[in-house]
Order: C-alpha cells, then structure tokens, then sequence
C-alpha cells in the first residue's frame, strides 16, 4: 500500500460509503456498466500495486494484503504454495464494522470489491484469480496463481 | 479488498469515470445520493442539537480521518476551517490525479441537509491544491 495511506489515521465509515455508490451504480446504470467503471477504478488505483507484482511476484501482493490487514485489524491466514498464494480471510475489516454498526451492506459488495477488483489487479500483473465469499460471515478464500 | 485509506483514490477515480462517461450531472446526481443517504447522521445531529450537532459530529469524523483542522462553535455560528483536508490529502500524496472538482462533492453533501434546518451556509473552497476550505454556519 502507498506510504502515505498507510500512516493516515481511519475512518471505517467510508466502507460504507463504497457500499453506498456499488448500489447507485448498479440502480442507475445496471450491472455491466458498474462492473465497468470499478475495473477502470480498480486497475488506476491499483496501478502501483500491478506494477509491484509484474516486477515482484506473489511477494507484492502478501506484502499488500498484510499491510492492509495489519491497518485495519483484519485476522487472515496465507500460505504460499509455488507460483500461487491463498489467503483466508477470518474476519473482514469491511463487513465487520458495516455489520458492528449496523449499517446495510450491498448484496454486491465484496463481489465487486475484492472479487472484480482483484481480478483486475491480476489480470494486470499476469496472474490469475478467484475467491470465493461469504459475505454474510465476512469471510473468504481468494487465491492468485500464475499458470 | 479496497481499504478505507484507499478508498478516497477510489472515489475521485469513480467521479473522473462517471464524468468522463455520463457528464458532470451525474457526478452531481451521485453527490445527492450520499447527501440523502450517508449524511443522514449529521442530519440527524443537526436536528437533534443545532450548531453543537454539528460540532459533535465534525468532532468525531474528524478525529477519525486526521487532518489538520479547527473546529469553532459558538452560540449563533459554527466554523470549520480546514487547514489540511485528510481526504483531498490522499490524493495529492498519492498516484492519483484528482477529480476536477473533488472539492466540490462537500458543499454538495452538506450545505442542503444543514439549511433544511434552519440554517444558512457558506461554504469557502479556499486552496484544492493546498487542502484548504472554509465552513461557515449561522442561525438564518
């Protein structure tokens, strides 16, 4: 994760804010069109991240996901496994503080924000993807491999 | 996952795109949504406690995300000046371009849920390269 996002203090409410704007999108503009607008969100943002990856292999992305784990007070375990890395998601940050505060989450939130949008950091850094969630539980696998 | 540290890049991202592919109207209908939908806390505060709602809940949101930040209340008149705004700080200190008008998305927010309560807002977009605006609240 960037340096300086990494030293900003936390305001956990924007997760709902994400949750908020992936229902307008959907509402106003139907499924494809938000689908299309988070991929170009997703690979912008993430840019440093693919960049990282192309250069440093599955070592950027279990760098990240601790980063981001570590930030925000998530519980995961890796493991690494050859040219593929698996982490299982025990306690999602994002869904813990929706649910904690009792706010609605969208039925579309982790597949778009971790499933469509890590896709698209794969697919940007050569590698493939998949997850597979419990949105409910907050809880999920997502495994990145090269083949 | 996208962090609550990086969702502000994601978020003046998702302004570029609906701008670039929908106009600026529905950037502007998009602010209208979390106007009607995220702020109903501070509409709540507002309503409950006045000026000191807004205090309260600026007090608290700000404490969360950081930034550099002065808060005044007084009987007939609340002040927010922003020295260094945390979110517009993202992304100047990041990869990203920001969105145009990305400081536009806070009066847009805000200014309607506080003047439906009897209040008159001027809202002061001092320096966006620099982070710094202005609220300013009185009783009308």
């Amino acid at each position: 994760m960037d340096p300086y996002l990494l030293k900003q203090s936390l305001h956990k409410d924007f997760h709902y804010t994400l949750s908020l704007i992936f229902d307008f999108l959907k509402d106003n503009y139907g499924v494809d069109e938000m689908e299309r607008i988070m991929k170009k969100v997703g690979s912008t943002v993430y840019a440093p991240l693919i960049k990282d990856m192309k250069e440093n292999g599955l070592d950027a992305i279990e760098k990240h996901m601790k980063e981001l784990m570590d930030l925000e007070d998530g519980i995961y375990e890796s493991e690494k496994q050859g040219n593929s890395i698996t982490f299982r998601i025990k306690k999602c940050p994002a869904i813990d503080h929706m649910k904690n505060k009792d706010l609605d989450v969208s039925d579309d939130f982790c597949r778009i924000s971790t499933g469509l949008v890590s896709q698209e950091i794969a697919r940007g850094a050569g590698y493939r993807f998949s997850v597979d969630f419990d949105q409910d539980k907050g809880q999920c696998i997502q495994k990145f491999w090269k083949e | 996952m996208i962090s609550c540290n990086e969702f502000i890049l994601a978020y003046s991202e998702i302004f570029k795109e609906l701008d670039r592919s929908h106009g600026k109207k529905d950037v502007e209908k998009l602010w209208k949504f979390f106007s009607d939908t995220y702020c109903k806390k501070l509409e709540s505060h507002v309503e409950k406690d006045g000026l000191k709602g807004m205090y309260d809940y600026w007090n608290e949101t700000m404490g969360e995300e950081g930034g550099r930040y002065k808060l005044t209340l007084r009987e007939d008149e609340f002040i927010l000046d922003m020295h260094y705004c945390p979110s517009v700080g993202k992304l100047l200190n990041t990869h990203v371009e920001p969105y145009k008008d990305y400081c536009g998305h806070c009066p847009a927010l805000y200014n309607d849920v506080i003047e439906r309560h009897g209040f008159i807002v001027d809202y002061y977009i001092i320096n966006p390269d620099k982070a710094e605006c202005r609220i300013h609240v009185r009783k009308k």
